[in-house]
């Protein structure tokens, strides 16, 4: 929108009322000599040379000095344009990729508003491009490149995965500092927790459209055989009216079971599936709905790899209880090995164990730090959240010959005594650990159930089954698994990207995943798969917020933006246009006049 | 101008063999190569008359006297030469145009005069302006052709515009013949100027050169024309509507000037004074009947 610094300077386009005059007032005639002027006379009676005024000719002279006429005052009038960015300025975009933006419609017009912002880049304007889903990535650091901008809006494609606004946010605010300005591209009504921030909202009709999907998903098995499982299916309807669909299990891509299913509006339902006689394969669920249109796809469908694993083995030191091995013997995934036999997991039982080895269970730790026997003790406080303590009740449980030993630096205590730490999660070494300071035929403890629960829980949380890797992760959440080797593992996406993953102390932190699909994790010996689907609520959750106002194309000026409006004049470009018809109205005079 | 640049050797031959003819019979001086209304010695019998005393006996016809039995003697038509007029505006107005008029004018008359003297006939040359009549007497032989051709050069077109009296005192004191007057006539009153010609019988041809800038005006925009012979201005504003209109004004008068002679039996060409002279000659003036092979 043009608009003038003194506008009341256009009161001098008047002056266009004297060029008029001048070019009606009888001009002054240059002379000629001619032979005869007897059939000039005829021609004209030159009525206007008698008079002062002549007629108003359609000279392009006179339309050519009024154009000049109207160029010189719109300059004066000091033309200028508001611009959104400041010159020199520097300003983040921050373009949510999360899975919501791939439902019908949604993704172009919030392409189309960031590669608006991008063409308002002016002389010395810097812009920063960054992506949010799942991760933040700075897609463009700063520059001023419109063309290297929008070739990276061009690649930008949104992530099956839900996204996390609030760090991409801080992450752009800290990148242009105080100065610059944020500009964020979303389709989700939640606030973005960063203030000044100009938040531009984009969305489509899939709210009209409706939307369900896949919540939820779970495999376990329905009998101690380990070859029937229950596939549980949670699915979540996002339209404002109930969704009929069809629900199917695929095995290795062959249906093995289906459900038909109607979701209430706005409400779950869950379904279990049953899946017979297979030790392993690649599950997938698929939703089709029946009675709506379904604007997500990436909802729609979510993987689980069936896996069969080979009992783990323990190698036991020392001389144990009769109540542990009986304990082990109740859970089948482990077999004892011998003591010069390379194992999953190593029990030291009052033993000094070596610095290097496989995850440890230590009980009754005599070569610690111990500094003591409590002869009578009970549990004070316990993690009942900690894997290794899940569902295990520790009340009134009495422990003798309690070692007594000051914590070590680093360990983490999961029960507590009055008289000191019962178990410990540690590291002895570079061994994942969990240290028992009780020996378990002193107390009666192995009179209760939860003994087995403990030995149990202890094992898996020690080493569990395919390093903790479930069958089916969600998208979007990071993940830590234990991994045995050393050397770096290699993450392969279902789109074939690959990404290197280093292992520290046994354990590797997967990335928060941005495809579904089936995953693979591979290290130089083993090799393990996983499915990935989106199973968020929220990103199925297409409606608009009763408060958003969606906008298409349209950005609204952020309150930070406001502050930073610049005016760009242009009156230069008019300056020199004014110029060059002048030169040009020289040139055609000089050559009308020159003989 | 000089005699040389009016006609060069090798045009001077590419005219021989043409001739001037008038369309009436015309009494010349001399003996002469174009028939006459006069009946005497000539070679083309006329007719018969009956004898009277002093006929000459050898005419009289002897087989008709034995027929009729009354004496006829046989006439002959006498050939004589053809008077020719060659008349140059030498007004300003001449001044005009590249060549300037006056100069395309004179070269005409120089080839005219030359296919004139050539023929055996009598041709005489006059300028004629706003201040009188500069006359060369009419003279034979090719020999005239030179004292004709340094009058001719000597014409300059400095006279203010021409009056009727210039051309009375011509028309008062020639023998009627061929006249041909080279004008550009941008007069309103041109008939008057040569109307004692028609009076005296003369066979008119009328030469119209114009300058092209008089056809084709190549100024615009606001202007004050001055008059070059009468000194009289207009103030005129020319834009492509007023050249139309100029066009349209050009072609009228033309047509008037031809109008005029077909009324009184004068041929009337009109063209360009940048008009080359083998162009004029062969393309306009060999398309009337003035000027034919001999």
């Amino acid at each position: 929108m043009l608009e003038l610094l003194h506008p009341g300077l256009l009161w001098a386009l008047g002056l266009a009322l004297p060029l008029i005059i001048l070019y009606i007032l009888k001009a002054r005639r240059s002379r000629r000599t001619v032979s005869s002027t007897w059939l000039w006379q005829e021609v004209h009676k030159d009525l206007e040379a008698r008079v002062p005024f002549r007629r108003l000719r359609r000279d392009w002279l006179l339309w050519l000095q009024l154009l000049i006429l109207i160029l010189l005052v719109l300059a004066a009038a000091g033309p200028y344009r508001r611009t959104q960015l400041s010159p020199g300025g520097l300003t983040a975009v921050v373009l949510d990729a999360s899975a919501s933006l791939s439902a019908a419609e949604t993704f172009e017009p919030a392409r189309r508003t960031a590669a608006k912002l991008v063409d308002t880049l002016g002389p010395g304007d810097r812009m920063v491009l960054v992506r949010s889903a799942a991760t933040t990535e700075v897609l463009v650091p700063a520059t001023g490149d419109r063309r290297q901008l929008h070739a990276a809006l061009e690649d930008l494609r949104p992530a099956a995965a839900p996204g996390r606004l609030a760090p991409a946010v801080e992450l752009a605010a800290s990148l242009v500092g105080s100065e610059g300005a944020v500009v964020v591209i979303t389709d989700t009504a939640a606030e973005v927790g960063v203030e000044g921030v100009r938040v531009v909202r984009v969305g489509s009709n899939a709210g009209d459209l409706g939307n369900a999907g896949i919540v939820a998903l779970g495999v376990s098995p329905a009998d101690p055989s380990g070859r029937n499982h229950e596939v549980f299916v949670r699915l979540f309807n996002a339209a404002e009216g109930p969704v009929r669909g069809r629900l199917r299990l695929l095995l290795n891509g062959a249906l093995r079971d289906a459900a038909e299913v109607e979701i209430p509006a706005g409400g779950e339902t869950g379904r279990v599936l049953n899946l017979l006689d297979v030790h392993a394969g690649l599950l997938e669920v698929v939703w089709e709905s029946t009675s709506a249109r379904d604007a997500l796809e990436v909802d729609d469908r979510a993987f689980w790899v069936l896996r069969s694993p080979p009992p783990r083995r323990v190698r036991i030191s020392g001389n144990p209880d009769p109540f542990l091995l009986r304990a082990l013997a109740t859970n089948p995934a482990w077999q004892l090995a011998d003591a010069d036999e390379d194992a999953d997991l190593e029990i030291a039982y009052d033993q000094t164990p070596a610095a290097v080895g496989p995850p440890l269970l230590w009980i009754d730790p005599r070569g610690g730090s111990q500094d003591g026997t409590v002869e009578i003790a009970t549990v004070l406080t316990w993690d009942r959240t900690h894997p290794a303590l899940r569902f295990v009740e520790l009340r009134a449980v009495r422990f003798g010959s309690l070692r007594r030993y000051q914590r070590p630096p680093g360990a983490r205590v999961l029960a507590e005594t009055a008289a000191g730490p019962l178990i410990l999660d540690a590291r002895i070494g570079e061994r994942p650990a969990l240290q028992w300071a009780f020996d378990p035929a002193d107390s009666d403890l192995p009179l209760r159930a939860a003994f087995p629960l403990l030995v149990h829980n202890a094992l898996e949380y020690l080493s569990p089954v395919d390093g903790g890797l479930p069958g089916g992760l969600a998208t979007g959440i990071p993940r830590q698994v234990r991994w045995p080797e050393r050397g770096p593992a290699r993450l392969l996406s279902p789109s074939g990207r690959e990404l290197e993953l280093d292992v520290e102390a046994g354990l590797l932190r997967l990335p928060p995943l941005e495809e579904i699909g089936t995953w693979t994790l591979a290290g130089d010996d083993r090799e393990v798969e996983f499915g990935a689907s989106l199973l968020d609520a929220g990103e199925s959750d297409l409606r608009p917020a009763p408060e958003t106002e969606t906008q298409g194309d349209a950005p609204t000026p952020g309150r930070r933006l406001q502050t930073e409006t610049t005016l760009r004049g242009i009156w230069r470009p008019l300056a020199f246009l004014a110029l060059g018809l002048l030169l040009l109205e020289g040139a055609a005079f000089h050559r009308r006049w020159t003989p | 101008m000089s005699s040389t640049e009016l006609l060069d050797a090798g045009f001077l031959r590419r005219l021989e063999g043409l001739t001037l003819r008038a369309r009436r019979l015309f009494t010349g001086r001399d003996a002469g190569a174009k028939r006459t209304a006069r009946r005497g010695a000539g070679l083309e019998f006329a007719g018969h008359r009956s004898y009277v005393e002093g006929d000459d006996l050898r005419h009289l016809d002897w087989p008709l006297l034995g027929r009729l039995g009354h004496p006829f003697v046989k006439t002959y038509e006498q050939e004589q030469d053809l008077p020719i007029h060659l008349l140059l505006d030498t007004s300003r107005s001449m001044d005009f145009g590249t060549p300037p008029k006056l100069l395309a004018a004179a070269r005409l008359a120089a080839a005219l005069a030359h296919v004139g003297l050539a023929s055996l006939d009598r041709v005489g040359a006059a300028l004629f302006d706003g201040r009188g009549l500069r006359l060369h007497a009419p003279s034979r032989g090719r020999a005239a052709l030179w004292p004709l051709l340094r009058f001719l050069a000597g014409a300059e077109a400095d006279g203010p515009a021409a009056e009727t009296s210039a051309l009375q005192l011509h028309a008062a004191i020639a023998r009627p013949g061929l006249t041909v007057v080279m004008s550009d006539f941008l007069d309103d009153d041109f008939e008057t100027l040569l109307r004692p010609h028609l009076h005296r019988r003369h066979q008119l041809v009328l030469i119209q050169l114009l300058a092209a800038e008089e056809i084709d005006p190549d100024f615009e925009g606001d202007l004050e024309l001055v008059d070059a012979e009468t000194g009289g201005r207009v103030e005129v504003t020319l834009g492509d509507r007023e050249r139309r209109a100029y066009h349209q004004r050009l072609e009228a008068h033309r047509r008037r000037l031809r109008d005029f002679g077909r009324r009184y039996g004068a041929e009337v060409f009109s063209f360009s004074s940048d008009l080359p002279l083998e162009t004029a000659l062969w393309e306009h003036l060999f398309r009337g009947t003035f000027l034919r092979r001999g």
